[in-house]
């Protein structure tokens, strides 16, 4: 036997963005992976302990830029476990209803990814047409459509606009109609069912024990979820059901995507209907960083998202103002690095079945190497 | 219990040598899901804190922190990448940006940085990086950009 050692990306259609594989080969099949990370060389964690607080929320927004709402909140929910604040009821919901979006447009824009390297270029088009209701709305919300800087320590940065019930009920009307086309046309189509069916599959006990998080871990069939686990923010408040898959293959986690696309629209539909129409938006915070230690865990569009943040009294800068260490927690390392080495090794992945497999863990390189 | 909100966790101090024994016996407890290691350099002190970080998933997402302190002169301590699969490349990372010695994980190297950066581990909080990068990489020179000579309308003219 012949091995032969081939690198997949990172300018390859099937590779998911800046990160690289390096493959090994027998024929077609593939005997090992291995992740080559991106050029980020955890740049983030040391400029923000140069940077003020405040802007280094504006940085964290960088580290997913599919899912830039969900890096906020957890270094936000760390932030005021360090300035000891709870924030108002209406920023709760505004958290919760700005976070569910996020995920919506993240879902969207996985289906893009994943939709490509299934040969099924015509529901690309379909996604980004549904995300483009999303960012719309963000723009309308916050100003901004890719990153929006309006989840804040405190609560939110602005304040809802008036019509935001009337409004938000539209869109989402849009994007779940076009949810339902896409279901129909590309989800239950059976070209799709036999291209990922039975691809890449991930027991149960495996995914837990290989640290696998969101999606994945809930495609392999474990019902756990930190926003129901840890009911933050107004997760409490609103009624929701954890979508699993039964086999944990590609199909699976592909489908427990959709249904989560359903649920945070639902989510968000009742939580327009109870937020409070009067009340603060956010609490003003001293500039002054106090002493302490946070950690903020949300559940984001991939999974588990963790922030660290301690600050101490002693400051390099001589200025209270930056935190002395900060530590993100991203999903997408364990599911490029263990998950994806154990599917490799116990199943025989061909390379044409490889962009399948890497699609379905929704990668985002970025916070590999942050 | 220590903590409010989404950081509620429960929080342990141990040796570095009872380490491993600790994250064995909270496996058999139900903490069977690894999130991550952090590490915090405290160049004053001359320790460096380790933080790891693991979660139960039968038990409602309930975190635990096992924390310890390790002398900054000599960091090494014990891997536990044969009792949660994920550590071994989390240990990887306290490798390289620190400068820990996890002793019984082969697969210790450059992994991020590789081919990228020769110098002190990058994330220890005695290195400047940023002078570092402008003494090695640009020969102590800033980079600047070339001053405008024309302004843009007379440009566009």
């Amino acid at each position: 036997m012949r091995k032969l050692q081939v690198f997949l990306g990172p300018q390859h259609p099937g590779a998911p963005g800046n990160v690289a594989f390096l493959l090994t080969l027998d024929g077609e099949r593939i005997l090992d992976v291995d992740l080559i990370p991106g050029f980020l060389h955890r740049g983030f964690e040391k400029m923000m302990e140069y940077r003020r607080w405040d802007m280094d929320l504006v940085m964290s927004a960088r580290i997913c830029v599919e899912d830039p709402d969900h890096v906020e909140l957890s270094y936000t929910h760390a932030m005021d476990q360090i300035f000891g604040v709870d924030p108002p009821e209406r920023a709760k919901y505004a958290r919760t209803i700005v976070a569910e979006f996020s995920r919506l447009a993240s879902h969207l824009l996985w289906m893009m990814h994943f939709a490509g390297p299934v040969a099924a270029r015509y529901a690309t088009s379909w996604a980004i047409a549904a995300r483009e209701e999303v960012l719309k709305w963000f723009d309308y919300v916050a100003g901004h459509r890719i990153y929006h800087h309006y989840i804040y320590p405190g609560g939110v940065r602005w304040n809802l606009p008036k019509d935001l019930k009337e409004r938000t009920l539209q869109v989402l009307d849009r994007v779940e109609g076009l949810v339902r086309d896409m279901e129909r046309g590309f989800f239950l189509h059976p070209v799709f069912q036999r291209r990922a069916r039975d691809v890449g599959r991930l027991k149960a006990s495996d995914a837990v024990r290989l640290g696998a998080t969101g999606p994945v871990l809930r495609g392999s069939g474990v019902a756990h979820d930190i926003r129901k686990a840890l009911k933050y923010d107004a997760y409490g408040m609103v009624d929701f059901e954890i979508p699993k898959g039964e086999y944990g293959d590609a199909y699976d986690r592909a489908m427990v995507r959709l249904r989560e696309m359903y649920v945070s629209i639902g989510i968000i539909r009742q939580a327009v209907q109870q937020i409070p129409e009067e009340g603060p938006y956010r609490w003003r915070l001293p500039m002054a960083l106090p002493p302490g230690e946070g950690v903020g865990r949300v559940e984001s569009a991939r999974g588990e998202f963790m922030t660290h943040i301690v600050s101490t009294t002693e400051k390099p800068g001589g200025r209270p103002l930056e935190p002395y260490r900060i530590k993100f927690r991203g999903p997408t390392m364990a599911h490029l690095t263990t998950v994806l080495k154990h599917i490799v090794h116990n199943e025989e992945i061909t390379v044409a079945d490889f962009p399948v497999v890497v699609g379905s863990l929704d990668p985002c390189p970025p916070d590999i190497d942050r | 219990m220590k903590g409010a909100d989404t950081g509620r966790r429960i929080e342990v101090e141990v040796e570095p040598s009872q380490l491993r024994e600790r994250l064995r016996r909270a496996l058999e407890e139900g903490y069977d899901h690894f999130i991550g290691i952090n590490v915090v350099d405290y160049p004053r002190a001359g320790v460096m804190e380790v933080y790891y970080f693991v979660e139960s998933v039968q038990r409602g997402g309930e975190l635990l922190v096992v924390k310890l302190r390790v002398p900054r002169e000599n960091p090494a301590l014990d891997s536990v990448s044969d009792i949660y699969p994920l550590a071994e490349y989390q240990e990887i990372e306290g490798h390289e940006f620190f400068g820990l010695d996890f002793r019984g994980n082969g697969s210790l190297r450059k992994w991020i940085l590789d081919e990228n950066w020769e110098g002190p581990p990058p994330l220890r909080k005695d290195v400047d990086t940023r002078k570092f990068v402008l003494e090695t990489y640009y020969g102590g020179q800033r980079y600047e950009r070339p001053k405008q000579e024309k302004s843009l309308q007379e440009v566009v003219e």
